[in-house]
């Protein structure tokens, strides 16, 4: 089905993926007599299992084409004159989206990291292809994967703090490997996505993504530090982190062992270097005593007394 | 003075035009809303009592000896407490701390001893103007929070910004109990604090 041109007049895209569904309605109805001018089977537009609507954000099961233009149509709250008003299932775009993506990640090792997969995606969790709307490039599937990925690795650091056998800089080193672990098994198409990544108009969101990473595994491990450091040690942490990943692109071995021990090394360079700018920081305010008390020396020795 | 608060105003309600925000996805959910907005509250927070302590420091460091030393120790002491809350609700909030922190450091430390030197009249109308200013920062910020944000789950936040903004008010009397309106050009100084501060606000929400 090819795309059909709408209008952005400034309306949100789910007005938009509305549209197109009112449009292609007369499409689908005639697909769904095509064979013979005999109905291929009743499809029945209210599924059985709908549930009232409560409101905000409820995640529903997808269901058909026509099920989810009735949904969208409640969702942007036009008037709808049928029954199905009070028993249509809600889902929110953004859950849609989601869902959407998650069964994408299947498709990328075939497809990679591109509106294809996403498209794949579509088809697979059965929704109408006009749900593509929803989506600009391939780079929406590599920041939910971000996203997916960092929120597992906080799930896992909160995990690891409750049990409490490994503590501090372990801790930290144990939920990078985590994270990149779960990098690994796309690590064929990764590159593609680092390199969609660095696409001006994506590099904005993939800035965000990688200090909310570096921020989560911060704060995953308690870090309290309210100034300039929290800053350095996020960025410090980014750059060891992303080293880490480009390493994998190369990477031959098994499993890509070498890159979890790559990571482990560049951690504890960064460690021992952390404690070399502490006692730097340290050194700072010292420095400036014996600022002072030079310039004190100074002037001692040059006035004429 | 008049002047700074209707440009402020425009600037704030250009709500619409977020470019940064367009170049992402979607209109964020209400919870992302809530988070950005406790995460900008808690920066321009922490920098602002930062600023507050390191003002006061700056007029104790001239004004230590004199007799109104003691009403400027008592106020920096409840600053020192007022920053050392906002840095417990960092972690907790997961909020990001200004990057400008050092130049609100130096700032405020140049305003404090800058007035102070112009005499303990001139560093009390300081202290009026800039808690008039932080005490309808408060007041803004509660309303933002009463609209927006969970009054159950960050009812802390909520009350902690009240008690700050009482003790704020009360340093804004005691500054003008203290003749803070025989300062000299009270009038120009205190409209140039206030612009100021707003300025400071604005940046630090943002940077």
């Amino acid at each position: 089905m090819e795309r059909l041109l709408t209008l952005r007049v400034g309306t949100s895209r789910l007005n938009r993926a509305v549209n197109l569904c009112q449009l292609n309605s007369n499409k689908l109805t005639f697909e769904r007599y095509a064979t013979n001018g005999q109905p291929k089977e009743t499809i029945d537009p209210l599924p059985k299992n709908t549930m009232k609507l409560t409101g905000s954000e409820n995640v529903r099961p997808v269901y058909g084409a026509l099920a989810s233009a009735a949904e969208t149509k409640k969702d942007t709250n036009t008037s709808d004159k049928t029954s199905a008003n009070q028993d249509v299932p809600f889902q929110s775009e953004s859950d849609l989206r989601d869902n959407v993506l998650r069964e994408s990640l299947k498709f990328v090792e075939e497809l990679g990291w591109t509106i294809d997969a996403i498209r794949a995606g579509i088809r697979a969790s059965n929704q109408s292809s006009t749900i593509e709307g929803l989506f600009s490039s391939g780079y929406d599937l590599v920041e939910y994967f971000q996203r997916d990925a960092n929120s597992k690795m906080s799930a896992y650091m909160k995990e690891q703090m409750k049990k409490g056998e490994i503590q501090g800089t372990r801790l930290l080193i144990d939920s990078l490997k985590y994270r990149l672990g779960l990098v690994i098994p796309y690590a064929s198409t990764w590159g593609q996505a680092m390199a969609q990544g660095a696409l001006p108009q994506n590099s904005m969101r993939s800035w965000k993504s990688i200090l909310e990473f570096s921020s989560e595994a911060w704060y995953g491990i308690g870090d309290t530090s309210t100034d300039i450091n929290w800053y350095t040690k996020r960025l410090v942490l980014a750059t060891v982190y992303k080293s880490a990943e480009v390493y994998m692109l190369q990477d031959q071995s098994q499993e890509k062992l070498d890159t979890m021990d790559f990571l482990e090394r560049r951690l504890h360079d960064f460690q021992t270097l952390g404690s070399l700018r502490n006692t730097m920081s340290k050194s700072l305010s010292d420095t400036a005593q014996i600022t002072s008390g030079i310039f004190s020396v100074i002037r001692n020795l040059t006035s004429r007394r | 003075m008049i002047t700074s608060r209707l440009l402020l105003r425009e600037i704030s309600r250009s709500k619409s035009t977020r470019f940064l925000s367009s170049l992402t996805s979607f209109e964020p959910k209400p919870e992302q809303r809530t988070r950005e907005l406790i995460d900008k509250i808690i920066r321009v927070d922490q920098a602002g009592e930062l600023a507050a302590d390191r003002i006061y420091a700056g007029q104790m460091a001239v004004l230590g000896r004199t007799d109104v030393g003691p009403t400027i120790q008592h106020m920096w002491d409840e600053e020192k407490a007022h920053l050392a809350k906002f840095n417990e609700l960092i972690p907790k909030y997961k909020a990001r701390p200004s990057i400008l922190l050092p130049l609100w450091n130096v700032a405020g430390f140049a305003l404090g001893a800058g007035t102070a030197l112009l005499g303990k009249e001139a560093a009390m109308a300081c202290t009026v103007a800039v808690e008039a200013v932080i005490g309808e920062h408060y007041n803004n910020q509660l309303r933002d929070l009463m609209e927006h944000a969970d009054q159950t789950k960050d009812k802390d936040l909520i009350e902690t910004i009240k008690k700050f903004r009482d003790d704020e008010n009360q340093h804004h009397d005691t500054g003008l109990a203290n003749n803070a309106e025989q300062a000299p050009f009270y009038q120009g100084l205190t409209s140039a604090i206030k612009m100021g501060c707003r300025l400071g606000i604005y940046v630090a929400e943002r940077i």
